[in-house]
């Protein structure tokens, strides 16, 4: 930026214009200096109110008998089996994500990383085993890819044009699959997969904590107390990544293990 | 004005001033949403109440036998569209895998109004027949699919035997899992609906699935 000099020799004018760019720019820093620093106490708040609300709705919650994790895993999947839909079972402890149809596990993926906010470390135990004894609902995704890989073919007019058509060998594309799934119980899933460094999964990355700024952003300039979502990253292989993400159904039903 | 002695700053000072503010800002801005929660390390957690150790292996063994009561005692298939695998479990043990061809995902247009989307059902399925020797019914799409025009029903250009292979088991709706001409393209999302597999992986199949057993497509 170049600031005009105050103490020049120029007429009083100019002076005063270099003080009113001078008061603007000025400003402006403390401006957005503030809206950070409020931001930043906003969003810690909320990250207390979200760990508050998440106790309140499952610490208190009546099931009867007291588990252990271990046994409200089991619970869950249990609960998930009635379903004839595939279901998704992250075993954190274990480092593992299968998917489950009517209790059978028909795919099975090792976990390369996990990471959880820190949310989830510090929750109350009771509240974790209730989070995990219940499977959670999918209630919102975001994907790199698409769901189902849909293309269009114009129906041939002739038989000639038709074999042009049969005689493309279709190839198997490769798919970087990097997607979000949002839980009825508030928690974030990320899963992503890592080869090397990867251009494509840092922006997507940078995609989504850019939205999450913007909304946060937007929740303060609305005077509202920005949303906070614990989040819960896992690392897969590619193609582990793809087809779980194929697999799930849109309001499909996640199943958790998780400790401290 | 309390802001009047920074106004009067030497160009450069005031120029390093005024960046701090914007450029610590937008820092602030950036690494809020990881520091806010970084700030939750510093609480401690609350220990909750868990069960005696007897009482927790009883439960945990009585759920997980429950749980592997799900898992069918006899054959039963699992089939991947993504990845275009299959799976054959006969007494709970995996007895045979491979490749095979699931839907292509392909919307033949034909018209606004006509139209058909060549997806494999997701699902758990039972086997509703088993066919030797199959005889294929064309539908109308293989008719729109290869620019011809679309025979009445029961015309004898509709049937056709030896495009299925050797077997061929329902899964209900017209589904079928038949063998293939196109060997060539087991691994691929080709088909328009139906599960295509090898003729050795198929005779297999044909042969330890029993009419009833279960097939888990995903």
């Amino acid at each position: 930026m170049d600031f005009p000099k105050v103490d020049s020799s120029d007429s009083q004018s100019g002076t005063d214009s270099t003080i009113r760019w001078r008061t603007v720019c000025l400003v402006g820093g403390v401006s957005v200096f503030l809206l950070a620093l409020v931001f930043l106490t906003l969003s810690t708040i909320s990250v207390f109110i979200a760990m508050s609300n998440l106790n309140k709705t499952y610490a208190d919650k009546e099931f009867g008998t007291v588990a252990a994790p271990s046994t409200a895993f089991l619970e869950s999947r249990l609960a998930a089996s009635k379903l004839d839909s595939v279901s998704l079972v992250l075993d954190l402890p274990q480092k593992r994500v299968t998917l489950e149809m009517g209790g059978v596990v028909v795919y099975d993926a090792l976990i390369d990383n996990v990471k959880s906010s820190p949310v989830i470390r510090k929750l109350d135990s009771k509240s974790l085993v209730a989070l995990a004894r219940e499977p959670s609902r999918i209630v919102r995704w975001e994907a790199s890819v698409e769901k189902e890989p849909i293309t269009i073919l114009q129906a041939p007019a002739t038989p000639e044009e038709a074999e042009a058509i049969a005689f493309e060998v279709p190839e198997n594309k490769r798919y970087d699959a990097f997607f979000t799934l949002d839980l009825d119980s508030g928690i974030r899933l990320v899963f992503t997969h890592h080869e090397g460094f990867s251009f494509k999964k840092w922006l997507w990355l940078t995609r989504q904590n850019l939205n999450v700024i913007t909304n946060s952003l937007g929740s303060v300039f609305k005077g509202e107390m920005p949303r906070y979502t614990p989040v819960i990253s896992v690392d897969l292989s590619p193609h582990d990544a793809l087809v779980i993400f194929r697999a799930i159904p849109e309001n499909g039903y996640a199943v958790l293990n998780f400790t401290h | 004005m309390i802001f009047k002695k920074y106004l009067s700053l030497s160009r450069e000072s005031f120029a390093v001033l005024v960046s701090s503010f914007f450029f610590g800002g937008f820092l602030l801005l950036i690494i809020t949403p990881t520091l806010s929660e970084k700030v939750i390390l510093l609480t401690s957690s609350v220990k909750g109440e868990v069960p005696d150790n007897e009482s927790l292996v009883k439960s945990e063994l009585l759920l997980m036998d429950k749980l592997e009561r799900c898992r069918p005692a006899g054959a039963y298939l699992v089939i991947n569209t993504t990845l275009n695998q299959f799976q054959l479990y006969n007494k709970r043990e995996l007895v045979r895998e491979g490749v095979c061809s699931t839907g292509s995902y392909t919307k033949l247009v034909k018209s606004d109004e006509e139209s058909w989307l060549f997806k494999t059902p997701k699902g758990v399925f039972r086997i509703q027949s088993k066919i030797t020797n199959p005889l294929w019914r064309k539908p109308d799409w293989y008719f729109v699919e290869s620019g011809l025009p679309v025979p009445p029903a029961g015309h004898p250009s509709r049937f056709e035997y030896g495009v299925l292979g050797d077997y061929a088991l329902s899964l209900g709706s017209g589904y079928l899992i038949h063998g293939t001409l196109y060997q060539r393209f087991l691994g691929l999302s080709v088909t328009h609906g139906c599960v295509r597999i090898g003729d050795e992986d198929l005779e297999s199949i044909f042969k330890t699935m029993p009419v009833g057993a279960r097939v888990y497509i995903f």
